[in-house]
């Protein structure tokens, strides 16, 4: 007997098992976040999550409102373009109502002359023919008196006139707050157009474009934009999928196969599946909620709820249908390379949408810009039937019946269409992703071997980069959209990049900053579980993160030196400064990149990077931004003291990561890299630094300002040295006992060549001073350097008795402080790290960006010989007496 | 075939423990993993490493790779520590996981040339090292292929491709006939056994009792992070009547029921789930 084979299930019924099944699910859910949230909390917690999930339908309910106005602020940004296409000028309501009254002022006036005028013609006319006697004196009164009221309002007249003259300076502050440019040019502007159409020249913008009459009379360019923000919204929702983060390990493998492998029907699946994220994701559950306040400003509240069942709803579902097709579309059909990158691009648009959606009404000038920009789209017709799209018909009278009649068979067939693609879909099978697809020509260690040198790791990156479809997600879209949301925190600085070089340059570093820093923590994402292989090699997680930094900021590079080529061509007058700020970000964006990438962790099994420890990123960050900020505010000694920072901060970095990468897979055996690390002398300079401010802060605040250079040496005095007790101190309980730091770990050369280098350090340190001083000479010649300098002397010569307190901190406290710190501490921590002269120069320009702009020369030299002879004499004495001589010449002779 | 200049079986150092480690322990956190393990592996013996899934295998394997860092106990290889001289210790070991995953973007050949790239070899050395390698797997056509769209016999195929492209002294793999069809296990045994006869010593991991038998002259049986027993497998199986079979002697060793005297196992056991002892 062989068992009658079961029937199919009905359609329907197979849709409400699978609801009836997510129902449980999200129940199930929910029921258990519970209990474990009472388990931790140990039934003490209140359960918020009630509270949660109604805070995120508000916000979502805030988000589709704010896209409502938002598209409220791109018509009246459309109406700025169309008014200005008809020649007027757009201004402010104060700005140009203040312009009518001062012209009606002045036409007032010369209507008063010519009436005054008119009269004295009248008189005299009638003197003329006066037939009777006439009294001379008190005609002659009459005349006069009608002769002085034309002078005063003729008077008034000219202040009339000039306050209308004046008037295009002070409206040229607020015209330039609203579209940029500069002061002098918006004046030209202004008064040209006064001058050749009067107050008819100058229009506002109607802030009522939502009044049913302005939309019946909205121009081409408005109904572009409001289709335009209409249809961002439509991808906005078709993007979203089932959560409302940047999603990008959405499962890749369809969970429908399991349930096609029943008898049932597939559309009944794909029906369920497809409806499966309006219950799921609040962004869906709210989006009606956007065509409520849509339709309600334009004609009511009653219109406005009717709009939110008859459209919102079936729109919502369709474009939930259309999301979910996509995403079939691309599991189904796609190979597995494609796949994730198709996925990841509907997410990024979901997500960017969203957070756009926000920031977009925020944006006046750029919003502007971007309808300039697609103002040529006006040539394609006039658009009229958009007005049907906002419940108008064509002649502009409300009827809702028109929307209906365009959004109900809009859904229909987006539904329709979309469930019909996902039946063909799964009806042709998994057709991607399992044929074997050819690899291009060219293997690793062929492709670019003259160009790109010897290294296969760099070149795999490069190939992942080339085939990979994904990796533009990973590597370009994530990177840029987070930067490019950060950026929107400089936004107010962002409005002038078309203003000035540095703002522009400036502008493109950040960019790049931030780029590269979101870039880095990803790394290992690319290797994904291949990462076993680089455990098999030796040393080969070191050289793969190091090949990763180079790839990164070699992307990086590619957009800032885009950026700053445009500048150049913008800017032409200013191209060798933007040429230095290039040759600053090719200085900085390695060490950025090596620095960003030891913030790697290992990616966890569905591929994303675990978060980074606070401090560490702490650490990391730390001067990251100073060169951005130096350029945008074109402070250059800055820009210089971010881009030093940055390398030692990437040599501390990698010191400890080098020593945390083999617990990488262990993090239970991990330990802290030994003392004196690079990022112990760097911590303790900068606790040196910071304590001394507020140490200076105090001593003058007690002793009063005059007092300063005083308060200065003493504090500087009393803080370095408790820095370098604490310090050793700190350290002889790790083990690292003071004598070695003070001499190098070498073999001793013996007490004559000992003796010799002291000799030697005093000698350099005399030499060196010398140098200096004319160097200081030589300063003077450039006043605004000099300045600084000519008044501290001056400050000295009038205090004799501070310039003995700064001899005492100069001479006897700052050398053994510092040779402690920069040279026992840092120099040779770099040494360990990088070695030679990179070393030396490194060290040395860390010891000069903490000394005044001025005397970063000098210091770098005295920094560069104390670093020498350090490591020649193994020890530090020869070190300290060096600074010593230098400092007391440059204290009390020169 | 593979000829090998840093393999070659020198006989003065045929009884060197190749592998030796002594009371290695390792703890992930709270949970002891493997508890005082000492084990020796004679240089150019086939080891078969056998236990119950969790027994800590992967993580023995991973202590040898340098990989992961003992708790307690030395772990050498050829005379290196396997964690502080992990960089020397990758030149001499080779690694095959149980499930080797690939590149999506890179072919498999590329995998090849990428990997003998840095581990310091031409792409002439690596072409002449792999052709001949190749064509006995039957791998010729798909090395043009994404390694990625192998089926899992094939990327075990190229995984034990990777492993012997450097030559090792140690070659590590872990379970490394699952997924492959018959004939390639077949292979598989052979190539091993000239790899040993050149003097190449070999662990690997497996459930497969009646391979062990075929293939190895060395077995170590873990169970729940402890060595229950070690040695030849000649000593292993000897009864009081002669030779047993080892499922059996495996079965006896490792299941719960049959413990006797049952008290090690049970308190190693305990500590596992989350009693401390001390």
């Amino acid at each position: 007997m062989i068992p009658h084979p079961s029937p199919s299930t009905g359609f329907f019924k197979t849709v409400g098992l699978l609801f009836a099944t997510a129902r449980r699910r999200g129940q199930a859910r929910k029921s258990r976040q519970r209990q474990l949230w009472q388990q931790k909390t140990k039934g003490q917690g209140t359960d918020w999550g009630v509270f949660g999930s109604l805070l995120s339908l508000f916000v979502m309910c805030l988000l589709h409102g704010l896209f409502a106005f938002g598209m409220k602020g791109m018509v009246a940004k459309a109406q700025v373009v169309e008014l200005e296409r008809g020649g007027r000028m757009v201004l402010r309501d104060y700005d140009l109502s203040r312009l009518q009254r001062l012209e009606q002022e002045v036409a007032g006036e010369s209507a008063k002359i010519a009436r005054i005028e008119s009269e004295i013609a009248a008189f005299d006319k009638a003197g003329v023919d006066a037939t009777g006697p006439i009294d001379e004196t008190h005609q002659q009164a009459l005349r006069q008196q009608l002769e002085s009221s034309k002078t005063q309002v003729l008077s008034a007249q000219e202040t009339a006139g000039n306050r209308l003259a004046e008037w295009p300076e002070s409206a040229a502050r607020s015209y330039v707050r609203e579209y940029g440019g500069t002061l002098e040019s918006a004046v030209i502007l202004l008064e040209a157009q006064l001058k050749s159409q009067g107050s008819a020249g100058f229009a506002v913008v109607d802030d009522q474009w939502i009044a049913q009459r302005q939309v019946s009379k909205a121009g081409t360019m408005s109904l572009i934009m409001v289709l335009l923000m209409l249809v961002w919204w439509f991808v906005m929702i078709a993007c979203q999928g089932e959560g409302m983060d940047l999603d990008f390990q959405r499962r890749r493998h369809p969970m429908w196969e399991w349930l096609l492998a029943h008898p049932v029907h597939p559309g009944a699946v794909f029906l369920a599946e497809m409806m499966a994220p309006l219950v799921a994701n609040p962004m869906y559950l709210m989006a009606p909620f956007f065509w409520a306040v849509l339709f309600g400003s334009l004609h009511g509240l009653t219109v406005g709820l009717l709009a939110m069942a008859l459209i919102g709803v079936p729109v919502t579902m369709a474009l939930a249908c259309v999301g979910k097709a996509l995403e079939v579309g691309a599991m189904l059909r796609l190979s597995m390379r494609s796949r994730g990158a198709v996925l990841g691009i509907i997410s990024w648009l979901g997500y960017v949408s969203m957070v756009t959606a926000f920031i977009l009404p925020q944006m006046d000038r750029m919003g502007l810009g971007l309808v300039r920009f697609l103002e040529p789209l006006s040539a394609l017709g006039s658009f009229q039937w958009v007005r049907c799209l906002l419940g108008f018909d064509l002649a502009g009278n409300p009827s809702l019946n028109h929307a209906l009649a365009v959004y109900w068979p809009v859904a229909g067939i987006l539904c329709a269409g979309a469930v019909t693609f996902s039946v063909w879909a799964t009806k042709k099978g998994l057709a991607g992703g399992f044929g074997n697809a050819p690899v291009p020509a060219g293997t690793v260690l062929e492709m670019g071997v003259s160009t790109l040198g010897g290294d296969p790791l760099f070149r795999k990156e490069l190939l992942w980069f080339k085939r990979d479809r994904g990796a533009v997600i990973q590597v370009i879209l994530v990177p840029v959209s987070l930067a490019a949301f950060q950026l929107f925190n400089f936004r107010m600085a962002l409005d002038h990049v078309l203003d000035a070089w540095h703002w522009m340059c400036g502008a493109a570093v950040l960019f790049g900053t931030y780029f590269l820093f979101i870039l880095g923590p990803r790394s290992l994402v690319s290797e994904g579980a291949a990462l076993w292989i680089a455990w098999t090699w030796p040393r080969g997680m070191e050289e793969l993160l190091k090949a990763k930094a180079r790839l990164w900021s070699m992307l990086a590079s590619g957009v800032v030196f885009l950026v700053l080529l445009i500048a150049g061509v913008l800017f032409p007058a200013d191209w060798w400064r933007v040429a230095l700020v290039g040759l600053g970000w090719f200085l900085f964006s390695h060490s950025l990149a090596q620095k960003a990438v030891t913030l790697v962790n290992k990616p966890s099994d569905s591929g994303e990077p675990e978060p980074v420890p606070r401090g560490r990123q702490w650490a990391a960050s730390l001067g990251t931004f100073s060169f951005a900020i130096g350029v945008l505010t074109q402070q250059w000694s800055l820009a210089v003291v971010g881009v030093v920072f940055s390398w030692i901060t990437a040599a501390a970095m990698w010191q400890n990561f080098r020593a945390r990468l083999p617990f990488l897979y262990d993090p239970w055996s991990e330990k802290l890299p030994p003392p004196p690390t690079l990022m112990h002398a760097m911590v303790a300079i900068s606790a040196m630094l910071e304590v001394m401010s507020l140490v200076i802060g105090l001593l003058v605040l007690g002793t009063g300002p005059g007092n300063l250079e005083a308060g200065r040496s003493i504090g500087y005095a009393v803080t370095a040295l408790i820095t370098c007790i604490c310090m050793s101190n700190w350290l002889s309980e790790r083990g690292v006992k003071s004598k070695s730091v003070w001499t190098w770990h070498r073999p001793d050369p013996g007490l004559p060549s000992y003796l010799l280098m002291l000799g030697a350090g005093v000698l350099i340190g005399l030499a060196l001073a010398g140098v200096a001083a004319l160097y200081i000479k030589a300063l003077m010649h450039f006043p605004d350097l000099a300045a600084p300098i000519i008044a501290a002397e001056e400050h000295l010569l009038q205090h004799p008795l501070q310039r003995w307190w700064l001899g005492f901190t100069a001479v006897i406290c700052a050398p053994l402080a510092e040779e402690y710190l920069f040279r026992g501490l840092l120099y040779r921590a770099l040494d360990r790290e990088w070695g030679g002269w990179r070393a030396v120069l490194a060290s040395a320009g860390f010891f000069a960006i903490y000394h005044p702009v001025t005397s970063w020369l000098p210091v770098a030299a005295v920094g560069v010989a104390c670093a020498l002879l350090f490591k020649h004499s193994r020890r530090l004495w020869p070190a300290v007496l060096l600074h010593t001589a230098y400092n007391a010449a440059v204290v009390f002779w020169a | 075939m593979l000829s090998d200049p840093i393999a070659e079986p020198v006989p003065s150092v045929a009884a060197h423990p190749l592998v030796a480690l002594v009371g290695v322990t390792k703890s992930y956190g709270s949970k002891t993993a493997l508890r005082e393990v000492s084990l020796t592996i004679p240089a150019g013996q086939i080891c078969g490493l056998l236990g119950p899934n969790g027994a800590g295998k992967t993580t023995l394997f991973r202590l040898l790779m340098g990989i992961l860092k003992a708790t307690e106990g030395t772990l050498r290889v050829d005379g290196l520590d396997a964690f502080e001289d992990r960089v020397a210790v990758k030149r001499l070991v080779g690694f095959l996981p149980d499930e080797p995953v690939f590149h999506s973007y890179l072919s498999g050949r590329e995998v090849l040339e990428l990997s003998g790239g840095l581990h310091g070899l031409t792409i002439r050395e690596i072409t002449e090292r792999v052709t001949p390698l190749i064509k006995r797997l039957g791998m010729t056509d798909a090395m043009n292929l994404f390694a990625e769209d192998y089926s899992r016999g094939m990327k075990k195929k190229l995984g034990i491709m990777l492993a012997l492209l450097h030559q090792p002294k140690l070659l590590i793999l872990d379970e490394p006939t699952n997924g492959l069809d018959v004939e390639s296990t077949r292979l598989f045994y052979d190539l091993m056994h000239e790899q040993s006869q050149s003097g190449t010593t070999i662990v690997f991991s497996t459930h497969l009792m009646d391979h062990v038998t075929k293939l190895c002259t060395h077995a170590a049986i873990l169970k729940d992070g402890r060595i229950v027993a070690s040695g030849k497998i000649v000593d292993l199986c000897a009864g009081p009547e002669g030779l047993r079979p080892l499922e059996e002697v495996f079965v006896e060793l490792t299941s719960m029921d049959n413990m006797d005297p049952p008290t090690p196992l049970l308190s190693v056991n305990r500590t596992v789930e989350g009693y401390p002892t001390d």
